[in-house]
């Protein structure tokens, strides 16, 4: 006992003789099976099984459900950005294409900016760059598969898809295709057979054209001069072939020499 | 198990899950809690009730019992919080007192009296008795503050940090309180002061 604690002295004696009493045993069962029952709760689970009850409880489940929604709303948008811009960039010289293409796509790709997060927006659908005018160079192609009976009957067929000549894209052609003009020529010449095959066109043409020669095949190389001429030996258009020996001749004796054992063109060159 | 564990290592074994460990913490400290509570509210079938209390707020506090605190601080705070209350709602209540007259008159008998004892009649044991009662009497007179004061330093003895701790007051506000309580129960049992000395 310390200085400034009160010494309750000889009275101590007086309360110290007090009798503890004892409990009676009629709690004792019932807080031992209570105890018993809360042990079995204080034993922790391991680690992965809370983990697993702190991710059945529904809180985290909606969490998880907005976040879901949230990323595929996001992977549906970007999609759709990515979307127009793949075709845009498929042809090699679709500078024409490109505006009209992004303006296809504009509608579709409008209300995805103000979408709301939670809701997905509306998949547009793909792109279809039909509308479009297609370039030349798919003019050409599309012309060589599709429409070769039809190519034959105009004298100056007008593409109807792109609403040219095919003067305009024969001078187009060299212009935006430098390629080597093998393939394009080719067709072309194909093209060019048409004239002398058939009839005047009655389908609808802008302007007729006088002869396959002329202001045209001065615009061409040599080469094509060549190239032209032997396909148009091939398909039987002698006109062709007489008109692009004359424009030869003028300017390379020497390929008109090398054309000269050519037994289409040396038919043709009988004919006349 | 063993049961020379301290009060707190018990604790935590029981917070692993272990039941044995409460059993040894309640075959240690359920007669102390109940003479406490006893003689704080004065009644056995409150105090048996107000023990088990206890204890069940032990177990359901078990959880958040921390290694670092001690365990008799943390139980008795609960059973004296529990006085306490109980205490304040008796206030509120009209109760027959065994202590009080039965009729208005002064001379008329208590309940007390009429209630037949089990004590032998000896003279000694008369003795003792008379003084046993005197002292509860004097106890009970005590005001809440030095009462809960005076019961665990004297018959629990903790140390006035301790109590100081459970009480939640200052500790020398508690040491006040102590020489308060003392003070009162000298004026109520000198003159059984003799008769102490002489009770075996």
């Amino acid at each position: 006992m310390t200085d400034d604690e009160p010494d309750p002295g000889s009275l101590r004696a007086l309360w110290k003789d007090l009798p503890d009493e004892e409990p009676s045993a009629r709690g004792h069962d019932l807080l031992m099976a209570a105890a018993r029952a809360h042990a079995q709760t204080l034993v922790k689970a391991p680690w992965w099984q809370r983990v697993a009850d702190v991710l059945r409880r529904p809180p985290v489940l909606a969490l998880a459900t907005i976040v879901v929604l949230a990323s595929g709303a996001l992977v549906v948008r970007n999609a759709n950005q990515a979307l127009p811009t793949a075709p845009a960039n498929a042809p090699a010289s679709g500078s024409t294409a490109a505006p009209a293409l992004d303006q296809a796509a504009a509608p579709a790709l409008a209300p995805a900016p103000s979408a709301p997060v939670a809701t997905p927006p509306p998949v547009p659908p793909p792109a279809q760059p039909a509308p479009a005018p297609p370039t030349p160079k798919a003019a050409l192609e599309r012309d060589h598969h599709e429409a070769k009976p039809v190519v034959r009957a105009p004298n100056h067929p007008r593409n109807e898809a792109s609403g040219k000549t095919l003067d305009d894209l024969e001078r187009a052609a060299p212009a935006e295709a430098p390629a080597p003009a093998a393939d394009p020529l080719q067709s072309e010449g194909q093209a060019w057979a048409a004239p002398e095959a058939a009839p005047a066109p009655a389908t609808t043409t802008t302007k007729s054209r006088p002869s396959p020669g002329g202001g045209a095949l001065a615009a061409l190389t040599v080469t094509q001069l060549v190239t032209r001429c032997r396909t148009a030996a091939q398909s039987g258009d002698c006109t062709t072939v007489r008109a692009v020996m004359r424009e030869l001749s003028a300017r390379s004796a020497k390929d008109v020499q090398a054309l000269g054992p050519d037994p289409d063109v040396r038919k043709c060159m009988i004919a006349d | 198990m063993s049961t020379d564990l301290a009060d707190e290592d018990l604790m935590v074994q029981y917070q692993k899950g272990e039941v044995r460990a409460f059993e040894v913490l309640l075959s240690r400290h359920r007669k102390p809690v109940f003479n406490f509570i006893l003689r704080y509210v004065g009644d056995r079938e409150t105090g048996e009730d107000l023990l088990q209390e206890t204890f069940m707020r032990v177990i359901k506090g078990a959880e958040a019992y921390k290694r670092q605190a001690k365990f008799t601080t943390w139980l008795y705070t609960i059973a004296r919080n529990l006085c306490v209350d109980q205490t304040r709602r008796r206030k509120h209540r009209k109760h027959a007192s065994l202590d009080a007259p039965m009729d208005a008159s002064e001379d008329s008998g208590t309940l007390m009296d009429v209630i037949p004892g089990s004590e032998m009649g000896s003279d000694r044991k008369s003795v003792n008795k008379q003084l046993h009662e005197q002292m509860q009497r004097a106890i009970a007179g005590l005001s809440e503050d030095q009462r809960e004061v005076f019961l665990m330093r004297e018959f629990l003895d903790m140390p006035f940090k301790q109590i100081a701790e459970v009480v939640g007051v200052p500790e020398n506000t508690v040491k006040s309180r102590m020489r308060y309580a003392l003070e009162k129960l000298r004026l109520e049992l000198d003159e059984y002061k003799d008769l102490a000395k002489a009770a075996p």
